[in-house]
Formats: structure tokens, C-alpha cells, sequence
């Protein structure tokens, strides 16, 4: 949906919505909803938030001078939080002395201040920015999205404009910034650009391959800042590993680099892209990560783009992945570590699997317990790209997702993110009304949202349904018998976003060509 | 004791009964309110929970369909699926009892109740099983 010159509501999409499959899912409700909404409150957000000559708003002064300079404040603040029952250190440390979670706090009042209280909720820059730092890579990875190669591309930016693009994220109050690549650890500006972004306040995360995280690379990772570092594995098997990475011996090394991250003292994810020919081996992954020490195992939802178009026939069935997602909820409900996952079904998994008062997962927040997460799961939860995170590819390009590479909105080159954020296909993205297929009539769509990554890359429209999801049989159907050149069934071009750039909504750039 | 003493020990003894009368009614209303305020957060309670269950089942029983397209029986599948449905009847009856209510005492009184009398799946030893 988006508003046109004429202030009408428009909705985008083409495929045909399916009759609904699911019963009405009865929504929790908290209190904070009703104050939220107060037109009076969101004026005073917008003035706690409004960005002062430092680049610095009242709530971000407020927090740092708690319990310093601001006693009249420190001891309003107190009272609250012994009438609330919270304890002061614990709040001290995680919230008011802690700038990633004051900046996304920060950034969530700005937008509820601009937006109003919407499901789900829109925001007015991204609270997540996955960084292609490069192009270059180690390896050759069958299923890369990035299609990286051994060299960094010609055009990548600069440290200049790296450091550049950092401080773009820090002045629109960006809490956290993932660099991924290629392989970040390649490249040689990666340390300075993290030093330069943990000054400025931004929660820093790795993802790698791990051949390269030796122990000394790890301690200066943690010395600049670096809070948590994903490392890709993809079977337990490591000749099925080095042949799908394309190295042999990376698995040895893919798991040093993890014992070294975790020695430390680094939170370590573990991070498997699961095929049909490794997905009946899930809780052997999960086991394998808790016994590494990994605090987190995180599912990477297998997209055919990159190279990844070549192996599309090792993509899961709706069925596996709902079995997946099943398995993956179980963990996370289990508690022996902190599950994630870039399916967005994984949102709506935790609601249909999970008690009332179970662990929900809330997409780009983490995860939580009770019904209040699951009231903040239905404002954040799901597909987040273009609404709540965007990827920044390695020449500067702005996109909605790191497996959108070809829906380029900007680049930071040319304009100021904020600038960038504001366009046509952004505000679609954001909503999730307008969806065809079941996506559009789910119940579960604030939880979820569908996979628009995935829709994009087989059907070339980005607001069809997820072919990925069990309510979506139809569609993967359509797709399984469809005819190579049939596939892209709405590739088009919407002209014109609201800042005058092209928002260019067509299929990838080259066609996919299933096996 | 003359007559304007037992007028005000009256009026005193009907004051105190109403005034107890008053506590009492206000406590019972405060104690059904209390009684409304669990059952509305048990109902609710319960609908969650029916609800997602049955969109497990309506997802896995879509998900058995396509991997087994050909499954011996499916009778029984349709029969599943029927239940669902009738569940799904259920929780729209919990979510706004107003309405089913309305539309409930609204329908006209039919001589023979509506539904179905024949089972969609054959009984045992009606039909030969492969």
C-alpha cells in the first residue's frame, strides 16, 4: 500500500488472495497499546525524541545522566522503578547505561511519534542494517546470495564513505548493524569501520565463515567492540560441508574459529542453511551448537537467488519447512539455547506451537516470554525487510533485504539514508495487508508476514504470497509445474517513489533456471 | 416508650439493614465481577489455545495431503478436516457469544435438527479396505 499525489490509498497487489485457511487468532491486548495511541502521548514522544544541535535527543541526555548529574530525574526514574518492582542495577546496566537499547527505544517513540501505533509497526529508519561489507570472499559456496567471488568488486565504497555511511546510521539513531559479506574478515577496512561504529554507539555483529577467526582476530574483534559473531556451518558432516563451501578442510576450521570466538568470551552463534539434503538433521545441529558453546543456533531460510538459483532443487517443501519450523520451536521453547531464524514462519510457529505464556520469538528483538512479547511480536514480528531493517550492499546500494540485491532504492553515495528510507517500495513492503495469496488473508500475517524475499525470487512480484508456507501449497505448486520462462508471472516495473527515484519492483536480473 | 422513639428506632433499624443490604450487594457484585473478569480471561485462554491447535492440525493435515496425494482412505481425512471446521464454529460462538446469541434466537424453529445423519467415512466392514 502506499498514498498517491492525490492522497488515495493504493494497494499493489496482483495474485489472487485464496480463501483463508486459518480460524481468527484473538489478539492479546496490554495496556501500553491504549497509552501509545494517546495522540497526546505521541506528541510528547516526538519531543523526547526530537534530535537536539548535538545530534543528541532528551530521552538519550535523560538516559546517560541517570543516576549521574540528574538527581531531581534519577529519583523520579527510581520511584517508578520500585513501583514497578524493577531492580535499578539491572535497568542501569541493560537499559539507561546501555546505548544500542536507549537509541532503540529512541528510534521506536520517533516512529511511533511519525507513524502513530500501526501493525505492524512502521518505522522512520531502520532498527537492523545487514552490511555486505564485500564482495570478496574465501570460499565458493553453492548456495551464496551475494554470488561472491575471490576479488572485491571495482565500485565498492571507500573507507572514506564507509565511515561515512556509519555515521549516517548513527545520526538516524540506527541501534544495530550486522556486517556480512563475501566475508567481512577479508577485508582490510573492517576493523577501522567497527572501531568508528562502536564509538559511535552501534551494537556490532559478525557474520563469517569462520576459516579465518583465529584467536587473535577474535580478542581484537571483542577489543573493537564486536558483541556477537555468527558462524556458518551447514552439516554436521564435514565432507558435505566443504563440498557445499567449496574448500575443503573449512569445516575444521569453520568450528576452531567458533571454539576461539567463544574463548573469547564472545556471544557465538551457529548458523546452518538447511537443504533437503540435511533438514532431517536438526536436532543434531541444535545439539551440535550447545555443545560448542554457542548461545544462539540460527536458521538461514534457503532463498534461490546468487548462486543459489543453480540449486533450487534442494529448496524445502512447504511440509519440511513447517516441520522445521516445529523442530526449531521446540529448541527455542526447550531454553538450552536461543534460537533464530530468517523464515518469517518462525514468528508464526511460536504462536501455533507455543503455550500462551510459552517463548515467542520477536523477529529482529530476540525472544521473550508471555504475552507481552507476543503483543510486541505482533508489532515487530515477522519479515522485517523494508519496514524495520534494510541491507547495504558493498558499493553503498541501499536494498530491502540482502536476498533483494536487485531492488536497489538508493545509494549512499547519492543521497542521506534518511532520504533513501522514504520510498515507494518500502511503504508496500510495510504493508502487510497488501499481499496476494493466503499472505494477504492469514491470520497470522502480523506475526509472520510471509517470506517477500522468497516471493520475489519465484514468482518476480514482491507482494505474492511465500511460496515457502504450508497455507501457500497452491502457489509452490504452481511453481513445481510451471514452465521455467512462466515463472515470473508479474514482472514489472512500478515507477516513481515518493522522493522521485525509480523504486524498481521486477524480477531479479536474470531469470531462474530450475534444474 | 412514646410513639416518636419507635419511629426513629424504626427508621435506624431499616437504615442499618439497608446500609448491610448494600454492603452485601456491592460485595456480591464485586465478587460476580471478579467471577465475569476469570471466565472472559479463561475463555480467552482457551480460544488461544483451540485456536492455534487447529491451525496445526488444518496446516499438517494440507501439509499430508500434498506429500501423500494418493492415501488409502481419505475419507477420514475429510472427516478431520470437517472437525476443524466445526472447532473453528466453536471459537467464533466464544469470540462473540453476542451475536451467536442474536442470530441463534433470530433463526425460525426447524421441525428436524439441521446436520448431517450419514458419516462421510464408511463404517468398518461397509466397504472392503485395500
Amino acid at each position: 500500500m502506499y498514498v498517491d499525489s492525490s492522497r488515495r490509498t493504493v494497494k499493489t497487489f496482483q495474485r489472487p488472495r485464496v480463501p483463508k485457511q486459518t480460524a481468527s487468532l484473538p489478539n492479546p491486548h496490554h495496556l501500553l497499546e491504549d497509552l501509545l495511541s494517546n495522540p497526546i502521548i505521541r506528541k510528547l514522544l516526538g519531543w523526547m525524541t526530537k534530535a537536539g544541535p548535538d545530534g543528541k535527543c532528551f530521552f538519550e541526555r535523560l538516559c546517560e545522566n541517570y543516576d549521574r548529574d540528574w538527581r531531581l530525574a534519577t529519583w523520579l526514574i527510581d520511584l517508578g522503578l520500585r513501583r514497578a518492582g524493577l531492580d535499578k542495577e539491572t535497568m542501569k546496566f541493560k537499559l539507561f547505561h546501555h546505548p544500542p537499547t536507549v537509541r532503540a527505544l529512541a528510534l521506536t517513540a520517533r516512529s511511533i511519534a511519525h507513524y502513530g501505533l500501526t501493525t505492524p509497526q512502521r518505522f522512520v529508519a531502520p532498527l537492523f542494517v545487514v552490511w555486505n561489507f564485500t564482495q570478496a570472499c574465501n570460499l565458493s559456496c553453492e548456495h551464496c546470495y551475494q554470488n561472491s567471488r575471490h576479488k572485491p568488486d571495482a565500485d565498492e565504497l571507500t573507507l572514506k564513505e564507509k565511515i561515512y555511511l556509519v555515521d549516517q546510521l548513527a545520526d538516524n539513531f540506527v541501534p544495530f548493524l550486522a556486517i556480512a559479506g563475501g566475508e567481512p574478515l577479508v577485508h582490510r577496512d573492517l576493523f577501522p569501520v567497527l572501531e568508528h561504529a562502536h564509538r559511535r554507539g552501534i551494537h556490532l555483529t559478525i557474520a563469517t565463515n569462520g576459516t579465518l577467526l583465529k584467536p587473535e582476530t577474535a580478542a581484537r574483534l571483542k577489543e573493537v567492540g564486536v558483541k556477537y559473531i555468527e558462524v556458518s556451518i551447514d552439516s554436521l558432516d564435514p565432507a558435505e560441508h566443504d563440498a557445499f563451501r567449496g574448500q575443503k578442510g573449512a569445516w575444521a576450521r569453520a568450528v576452531q574459529g567458533i571454539k576461539n570466538s567463544v574463548a573469547a568470551g564472545i556471544r557465538t552463534g551457529l548458523a546452518t542453511c538447511f537443504t533437503r539434503h540435511t533438514v532431517h538433521r536438526v536436532d543434531e545441529m541444535v545439539q551440535f551448537a550447545i555443545d560448542l558453546g554457542c548461545k544462539t543456533f540460527s536458521h538461514f531460510n534457503f532463498i534461490p537467488v546468487g548462486r543459489g538459483r543453480d540449486i533450487v532443487d534442494v529448496d524445502l517443501t512447504p511440509s519440511q519447512r513447517e516441520l522445521l519450523m516445529r523442530r526449531l520451536t521446540h529448541h527455542l521453547q526447550q531454553g538450552y539455547i536461543n534460537v533464530i531464524s530468517t523464515a518469517p514462519q518462525f514468528g508464526r510457529s511460536c504462536v501455533i506451537y507455543g503455550w500462551q505464556d510459552g517463548v515467542f520469538a520477536t523477529g529482529h528483538a530476540g525472544r521473550g516470554e508471555g504475552r507481552k512479547t507476543m503483543v510486541l511480536s505482533r508489532y515487530i514480528g515477522g519479515c522485517g525487510a523494508g519496514r524495520c531493517y534494510c541491507s547495504v550492499q558493498p558499493n553503498g546500494n541501499i536494498t530491502p533485504c540482502v536476498y533483494m540485491s536487485s531492488q536497489k532504492v538508493g545509494n549512499i553515495r547519492e543521497a542521506p539514508l534518511a532520504e533513501i528510507w522514504n520510498n515507494r517500495l518500502f511503504h508496500v513492503l510495510s504493508d502487510r495487508e497488501d499481499r496476494g495469496d493466503h499472505c494477504g488473508v492469514c491470520d497470522y500475517r502480523n506475526y509472520c508476514g510471509g517470506c517477500r524475499a522468497r516471493a520475489l525470487a519465484y514468482t518476480g512480484d514482491v507482494t505474492a504470497g511465500d511460496p515457502g508456507c504450508s497455507f501457500n501449497y497452491h502457489l509452490w505448486n504452481e511453481i513445481s509445474a510451471a514452465a521455467p520462462e512462466a515463472l515470473l508471472i508479474l514482472n514489472q516495473t512500478v515507477a516513481g517513489g515518493d522522493n522521485g527515484r525509480e523504486a524498481v519492483m521486477a524480477a531479479p536480473e536474470r531469470q531462474w533456471e530450475p534444474r | 416508650m412514646p410513639a416518636a422513639e419507635w419511629i426513629a428506632l424504626a427508621s435506624l433499624l431499616v437504615a442499618v439493614v439497608s446500609f448491610w443490604r448494600w454492603q452485601r450487594w456491592k460485595a456480591r457484585a464485586r465478587s460476580r465481577q471478579q467471577d465475569v473478569e476469570v471466565w472472559r480471561e479463561a475463555l480467552r485462554a482457551v480460544a488461544f489455545e483451540s485456536t492455534n491447535a487447529l491451525n496445526a492440525i488444518r496446516a499438517h493435515l494440507n501439509d499430508f495431503r500434498q506429500v501423500n496425494p494418493e492415501v488409502n482412505m481419505p475419507e477420514h481425512l475429510n472427516e478431520i478436516a470437517e472437525g476443524t471446521r466445526r472447532i473453528a464454529r466453536v471459537l467464533e460462538i466464544a469470540e462473540d457469544p453476542h451475536t451467536w446469541y442474536r442470530e441463534n434466537r433470530a433463526r425460525p424453529k426447524r421441525a428436524t435438527p439441521v446436520g448431517t445423519t450419514e458419516f462421510a467415512a464408511p463404517m468398518v466392514g461397509e466397504r472392503e479396505v485395500n
